[in-house]
């Protein structure tokens, strides 16, 4: 096990000597904040986290998933707090309630007359309530905000180590099991014509799901990972015409708003984790102006010559 | 298309028994037995609720049965559904359009199930990277509905009748041995209908089933050679000629007034 840390923090090294080679070739008002070992690690976590949030925002624009993207981020706060009471790793009581909620939510939408709206809206309050209740007797409110809202500055090695982990299995799932993810985000009833079993693809993409939101908790937090699980895919909608594109994009965007969030909140010495989300935002509103196809210029000039 | 794919085995395509499906309270369609005939063109009529795509469901296999059998080229329909044996087109109201897929994209997901069971780790590449029978299915299947000059337009900028023919191409692409197909004709215009029945017939001369859902008896009478008069259970079934009578058909809307009884009176009169 130590070993497996060690190899583990060997990678992670690694990958930062990578990452900060890049850096270095910037101009050296741009490289400077990166010279603190934790702006270091803070910043090879934004950018998995940027990047996987992008990539599976896609999934979650498409499926019309933002109501259960929030509801499960919102359910992984008892787990964090149940994890904390009997000394578990965080990770572990965050992934177990974020997939116990979306099951729930399912089972509820499947056997009684109840929307799934309703659905996700009346476990998700509850989990988090009782994450809420749960927390305001064992911690303090720092660390209440630290997971609501993200500390990435805090990021120590075994939660970049989990970050990384998430990582490589969430990338590595799309992308292998690309064509039955398309199959059953484009037209289900097709994905069951042609035998694939769409319980284990929509459970799967819920698990992924779970994984990222849990990977970003200490990043932009609880409260604005769902921005990170919306916000770039829906960048890439507006842009271009084909899933794999939208993909690729939505993962630059996730990792591009990941960056220069960070940068600019050492800067101004602001909140993280909204800063991220801000340029994520900003991003946002360039494209649904300046887009060529879905653009609101567009549409004004069309328009205009109509 | 590509000539490499199995010949359907001969028999009956659908063997049906003892069916009943719903959803929450009473079934909608209710002990069927059914045996749908192989390499031609079935069409299934009724009036509306009379549980067409209920049925299309349970075949499909959205939908598990109450109760009953059903078995597809005398084999058991999940195991034909797993071979990429069953084609299904969707009415175009169940796609979503603004899906960001080019045309040639959504033909080449029909040969996602195929491309999964072969050997190797080529399967989980791009299907830019799958083998030439893959690209030549889907170039064959939409040069057959015309749609090979939009191969690489967004599914967004289609018309309808080009929408509808995208759809077709997917299931020609696919090279299923049974073709289901929701309302194939409705919203498309004449020359998308002529391009649609011909490629139809041509699946059907190669030994393929064909099955059609219809409210339109106009598109039953001039393509069909096989009707089911559907209504909550079969009615009768037979050759177009003798089922499409306005005997038959008052039988079948009959039996939803009236219920069992009500079609013993109507064939009384």
């Amino acid at each position: 096990m130590e070993t497996l840390f060690a190899f583990g923090v060997g990678v992670v090294d690694a990958l930062i000597a990578a990452v900060m080679a890049v850096v270095n070739l910037l101009p050296s008002a741009l490289s400077d904040p990166f010279r603190y070992g934790f702006m270091q690690r803070g910043l090879l976590t934004s950018i998995i986290v940027g990047g996987i949030c992008g990539v599976l925002s896609c999934y979650v624009i498409l499926k019309r998933w933002s109501l259960l993207g929030d509801a499960i981020s919102h359910a992984v706060l008892p787990g964090v707090a149940i994890a904390h009471l009997l000394g578990w790793p965080f990770f572990i009581g965050a992934f177990l309630t974020g997939a116990l909620t979306s099951v729930g939510i399912g089972f509820i939408e499947r056997h009684t007359r109840i929307k799934s709206d309703a659905a996700m809206g009346l476990m998700f309050t509850a989990a988090f309530a009782l994450g809420v209740v749960i927390i305001s007797q064992i911690a303090t409110s720092t660390h209440l905000m630290h997971i609501l809202f993200g500390n990435v500055l805090g990021v120590g090695y075994p939660a970049l180590l989990l970050t990384l982990c998430a990582g490589v299995i969430a990338i590595g799932a799309v992308l292998l099991a690309y064509k039955p993810l398309f199959l059953y985000t484009f037209d289900p009833v097709q994905a069951r014509a042609m035998g694939l079993s769409t319980g284990v693809i929509h459970y799967g993409l819920i698990l992924l799901l779970t994984l990222t939101i849990v990977a970003s908790l200490e990043t932009v937090g609880i409260i604005l990972v769902v921005a990170m699980l919306i916000t770039p895919g829906a960048t890439a909608y507006l842009l271009v015409n084909s899933l794999p594109l939208m993909m690729a994009i939505a993962g630059a965007i996730g990792v591009f708003s990941a960056i220069v969030g960070l940068y600019l909140s050492f800067i101004f010495n602001v909140a993280s984790g909204g800063t991220i989300v801000l340029v994520a935002s900003a991003l946002f509103l360039v494209a649904l102006i300046l887009s060529p196809r879905h653009g609101l210029l567009q549409r004004w000039w069309s328009r205009q010559r109509a | 298309m590509a000539m490499n794919e199995r010949a359907p085995s001969p028999g009956s395509a659908i063997a049906i028994r003892g069916l009943s499906a719903g959803y929450d309270g009473a079934p909608v369609i209710e002990d069927i037995d059914l045996d749908l005939p192989q390499g031609r063109l079935v069409t299934l009529v009724g009036p509306n609720g009379a549980g067409k795509s209920t049925l299309f469901k349970v075949l499909v296999g959205i939908l598990a049965p109450r109760s009953g059998r059903v078995q597809i080229l005398g084999d058991d329909a999940t195991r034909v559904r797993a071979r990429g044996d069953i084609a299904y087109m969707p009415q175009q109201e169940q796609i979503d359009w603004d899906f960001p897929a080019s045309v040639r994209a959504v033909v080449m997901s029909a040969r996602f199930a195929r491309m999964a069971r072969e050997p190797g780790l080529r399967r989980f590449l791009p299907s830019r990277f799958a083998g030439p029978d893959h690209h030549d299915a889907v170039a064959a299947a939409l040069a057959d509905v015309d749609l090979a000059a939009l191969a690489d337009q967004p599914i967004a900028a289609l018309s309808g009748g080009q929408r509808k023919r995208t759809l077709m191409a997917r299931v020609l692409a696919q090279g299923a041995a049974v073709l289901l197909l929701d309302e194939p004709l409705t919203g498309v215009d004449r020359m998308s209908e002529e391009l649609i029945m011909q490629v139809l017939q041509r699946e059907k001369a190669r030994g393929r089933t064909v099955v059609t859902v219809t409210h339109d008896l106009m598109s039953a009478r001039a393509h069909a050679d096989h009707v089911v008069l559907l209504n909550r259970r079969v009615i009768a079934t037979g050759e177009r000629d003798e089922m499409l009578t306005e005997e038959m058909l008052a039988r079948t809307v009959a039996a939803q007034w009236f219920g069992d009884e009500g079609t013993t009176r109507a064939v009384a009169t």
